[in-house]
């Protein structure tokens, strides 16, 4: 052979492979069917008005992860262009030829043993299927497309692969490594929202429902789901917590199963195990699978739980109910009685033109002797201690960052919602906070306790000691209601002489010690689970109650301080814009002899206020300031 | 002054009775209605208003996200034509349904030519000519999509330009007029929404109508554009020459016509099994 024609041979053979080569450097296309299949609008309808797509994005293809994959080793019923319009359906479990593949395997690469796995999941179509249920059994592309390769996102300088580079030089083992190494970090390439987002599209379709015959709790999977902690974290820009397949799907990712089947990861027996897995909640015992994961407000929770719940309502109703009444009746009776104008600088004591015989105690001889009597704004007598000063800026700061970090989880839906949670920095930061302001809260509560003991326990030894004046409810509270009330419709002439803490504090009080005491609990159940389900007793009933109360209590105990003690410390008249005992612990004179007239009878007799109906009596109307 | 007493004792009871009722009705609410707000899902982000069959095909398309395997980007070009074209209020995209074997092929024509490209009324079709028509404000920078070969991947270039399309121009007046069938796209939507109460006298009439300059028969065969004798003078029309080339040695329009089964070599199975 000469030259010549050796020179023509290689020409003629370049000249042959070139379609190759071109197809091989591009995405594997070696028979061209991009020349059709790269058009968007390569599209039609069939007879039954199913609107088909052909259309095959070249440009995504060559970055997805069958890019090395020839169209003909997936659609292998296409011998001949143009081809027959009926082509088959793709069967993912068919060989197909990577090269890269051979480097581990020798052989052709094959969806085989998952295609089995997932035969014989739930999702599997079964023999004894009917028609209309199989059909609507997913097929591998409803969940999968074909997903673009990230291989940017991993880190190939790892040290474990550059030892295995030592002796696997073959091109290609990177990638395979790269490839194994991003399923030890994530289950599945979906973000956890994609998955619900794609489990929703049959569980939570009505007439899907329909035809597998799901009902009750089966049928609101989604929807109990979407209540749960779990699924609000996802909502608002987490990662790390259970989607559906973190639960449901095991330890292979296609061999989801019934719950009763003993097999599946839900079912009660190994249901502690999934907890376990993943390292989501290491310490999960049995005791676990008492815990409702898809616990919802609103649907069916069982007999017990729905009891309690509604009277949870009920008695959020008639708390609401009680609170927006007084306001509204202290509201109409104070300014009905002219008792004070809206804005407390506005106050003008008014002229006592009464007489009273001078020369001895007039005390209790005055109805309505706070409308006579003048007071420095920032307070006359003293009413708290520092230690309940201090007490109360912990309570406002931590109940504040708490509503701020927490309702936005409650209220997971709203737009609100995820503004606020973006503005802490992420629902990440914003569930340490919420814990950490947790435990400032409980130490708060906690320093609240020592100094209530120790007060008592001093006035207990000096004996000056009076439950009279503490925040312990007492029958004279119910009776000075009633005369309130009667007041405030003008159906009295003066308010009753109430004590130090009155009606009012004393609901706000016992309300707290609910409220903290739920809270707490709760909020170490929300964090504990794993720990407190062992130490509840009948933790099915007690700690999905618990959990529920969390939230419930939470909206009760906003709504309560902000629509109430805003109203009573704020924006009652008389009482706008705000008064100094919070800073100072001092309550003005009027406030006290209005309120609390017992406890100013008592700073008379010990001698910390003077006896203001002597001064009228005297004739001197105003006091020094 | 008895008179007076009357009314000083009826009113703290109206007021009882107004604090009492609205106390009940907002703790109500409070309780029972802000638990069913908070359950709502956030509403959807409001669509640009779209035409009957534009909506249709995106519901279509949500509908099907699952059963087409291999990704998509979103279809720019059909948008941007929705309400600019008589024809694609009452028609779909894919509007070729009755030749079987060629309904795709014909169809993906629409993302490169208006419809009276093909369907141009008889009296027009002597004297014709070809040019881009972009119906949106937006003005690109690139040249139309599909008119130039990216040689790095072998595919369409890169453009921003997703929204010309080819159209037919015709003599008016002396001068040129794109003939693009803006101007019946209200009277289209009447009828998509009211067709339904019209009689079938006034349908046919409306339809007539609307399909006054069209002719329902297309004009031109695969062969028209796709020669050498094109009807289409692509390079006027910014097509690079390797598209060009492409373009008018086309064989799939002979293959379609003639249906000339052209089986895969063995050489591909012979390499890869």
């Amino acid at each position: 052979m000469n030259r010549k024609k050796i020179v023509l041979l290689c020409i003629v053979a370049c000249l042959l492979l070139l379609p190759l080569w071109c197809s091989l450097s591009f995405a594997r296309d070696p028979e061209n069917c991009l020349f059709c299949h790269k058009y968007r609008r390569l599209r039609g309808y069939d007879e039954k008005g199913v609107l088909h797509n052909y259309y095959v994005d070249a440009k995504l293809h060559n970055e997805s992860i069958h890019r090395d994959v020839a169209c003909v080793d997936c659609h292998t019923d296409i011998d001949q262009v143009p081809h027959k319009a009926d082509a088959k359906k793709v069967d993912c479990s068919k060989e197909c030829h990577i090269d890269k593949w051979k480097i581990m395997s020798g052989g052709p690469f094959s969806h085989q043993e998952v295609a089995e796995n997932y035969r014989t999941s739930i999702h599997g179509v079964k023999p004894d299927d009917k028609p209309e249920v199989a059909q609507l059994k997913p097929d591998c592309k409803y969940c999968h497309v074909d997903d673009i390769y990230e291989l940017s996102e991993e880190v190939p300088s790892d040290p474990v692969l550059k030892r295995c580079m030592n002796c696997h030089k073959e091109k290609g083992l990177k990638d395979i490594f790269i490839h194994i190494y991003h399923r030890f970090k994530r289950k599945h390439v979906r973000k956890p929202l994609e998955i619900v987002e794609l489990c929703s599209g049959c569980h939570a379709d009505k007439d899907f429902q329909n035809v597998m015959g799901f009902t009750g709790a089966r049928a609101e999977v989604v929807e109990t789901y979407k209540e749960t902690i779990h699924y609000r974290i996802l909502q608002l820009g987490g990662q790390d917590t259970a989607d559906c397949t973190n639960c449901h799907a095991g330890g292979t990712i296609h061999n989801i199963l019934p719950v009763s089947d003993p097999k599946s990861s839900v079912n009660p027996e190994n249901r502690y195990r999934t907890c376990q897995a993943e390292g989501c909640h290491p310490g999960a015992s049995p005791r676990i699978s008492n815990i409702d994961s898809h616990l919802s407000k609103d649907k069916d929770k069982g007999i017990e739980i729905t009891i309690i719940e509604s009277a949870m309502q009920g008695v959020m109703w008639f708390t609401l109910f009680f609170l927006f009444t007084l306001m509204g009746m202290e509201t109409y009776g104070r300014l009905r009685n002219h008792d004070a104008r809206f804005f407390r600088w506005l106050r003008v004591p008014q002229k006592f033109t009464g007489k009273l015989p001078a020369g001895k105690h007039h005390i209790d001889e005055i109805p309505n002797l706070h409308r006579y009597v003048e007071f420095n704004p920032k307070g006359d007598y003293p009413r708290y201690s520092i230690n309940i000063v201090i007490n109360h800026f912990l309570v406002g700061i931590t109940f504040t960052v708490a509503v701020a970090t927490g309702l936005p989880l409650y209220f997971h839906n709203s737009a609100i919602s995820h503004e606020v949670i973006n503005l802490v920095g992420g629902i990440n930061v914003t569930r340490v906070i919420h814990r950490f302001n947790a435990a400032l809260f409980t130490f708060n509560c906690l320093y609240h306790l020592i100094v209530l003991l120790c007060g008592t326990l001093k006035r207990m030894s000096s004996r000056t000691f009076d439950i009279r004046r503490t925040q312990f409810p007492l029958w004279k509270d119910a009776k000075d209601l009633y005369f309130d009330i009667r007041y405030f419709l003008g159906l009295e002439k003066a308010r009753p002489h109430m004590e130090k803490f009155m009606y009012k504090q004393k609901v706000h009080y016992l309300a707290m010690i609910w409220g903290c005491s739920v809270l707490t609990l709760s909020g170490v159940c929300l964090l504990f689970p794993e720990s407190m389900v062992n130490y509840l007793p009948f933790p099915k009933v007690s700690f999905n109650l618990l959990r529920l109360l969390h939230a419930d209590e939470s909206v009760l105990a906003f709504l309560v301080i902000t629509l109430w003690h805003l109203y009573n410390v704020h924006i009652a008249p008389g009482r706008f814009p705000l008064q100094w005992a919070f800073w100072n612990g001092r309550i003005t004179r009027d406030h006290q002899i209005e309120e609390h007239y017992l406890e100013y009878e008592r700073q008379v007799a010990e001698g910390i206020a003077e006896c203001e109906e002597d001064k009228l009596a005297k004739g001197g109307q105003s006091n020094e300031q | 002054m008895s008179s007076n007493e009357k009314k000083s004792s009826a009113e703290p009871f109206i007021a009882f009775i107004i604090i009492i009722a609205l106390s009940a009705l907002f703790s109500a609410y409070l309780t029972f209605r802000l638990q069913f707000e908070r359950s709502k899902e956030p509403p959807e982000p409001k669509t640009k208003e779209m035409s009957f069959q534009t909506m249709r095909i995106k519901e279509q398309e949500r509908k099907q996200k699952h059963e087409h395997f291999h990704l998509v980007t979103d279809d720019i070009n059909l948008e941007a034509w929705a309400d600019k074209s008589t024809c694609l209020i009452c028609h779909s995209p894919y509007p070729h349904g009755k030749n079987r074997k060629a309904k795709a092929i014909m169809n993906l024509h629409t993302e490169f030519l208006t419809c009276h490209a093909c369907h141009l009324k008889a009296e027009h079709q002597e004297k014709v000519r070809f040019g881009w028509v972009n119906p949106t404000a937006h003005k690109p920078q690139g040249k139309p999509y599909g008119t130039s070969i990216d040689v790095a991947n072998g595919l369409f270039a890169e453009t921003d330009d997703h929204y010309s399309k080819l159209t037919p121009f015709i003599q008016v007046n002396g001068g040129w007029k794109a003939v693009t069938s803006e101007e019946g796209v209200e009277a289209a939507k009447k009828y998509m929404e009211q067709g339904k109460t019209y009689s079938p006298e006034k349908k046919k009439e409306i339809e007539d109508r609307l399909h006054q300059g069209t002719e329902l028969k297309e004009f031109i065969k695969c062969s028209s554009c796709h020669s050498a004798t094109s009807i289409m003078n692509f390079k006027e029309l910014a097509f690079d020459p390797a598209r060009i080339n492409q373009l008018v040695q086309m064989e799939i329009g002979g293959m379609l016509t003639n249906y000339d089964v052209f089986y895969f070599p063995q050489i591909f199975e012979e390499k890869f099994k």
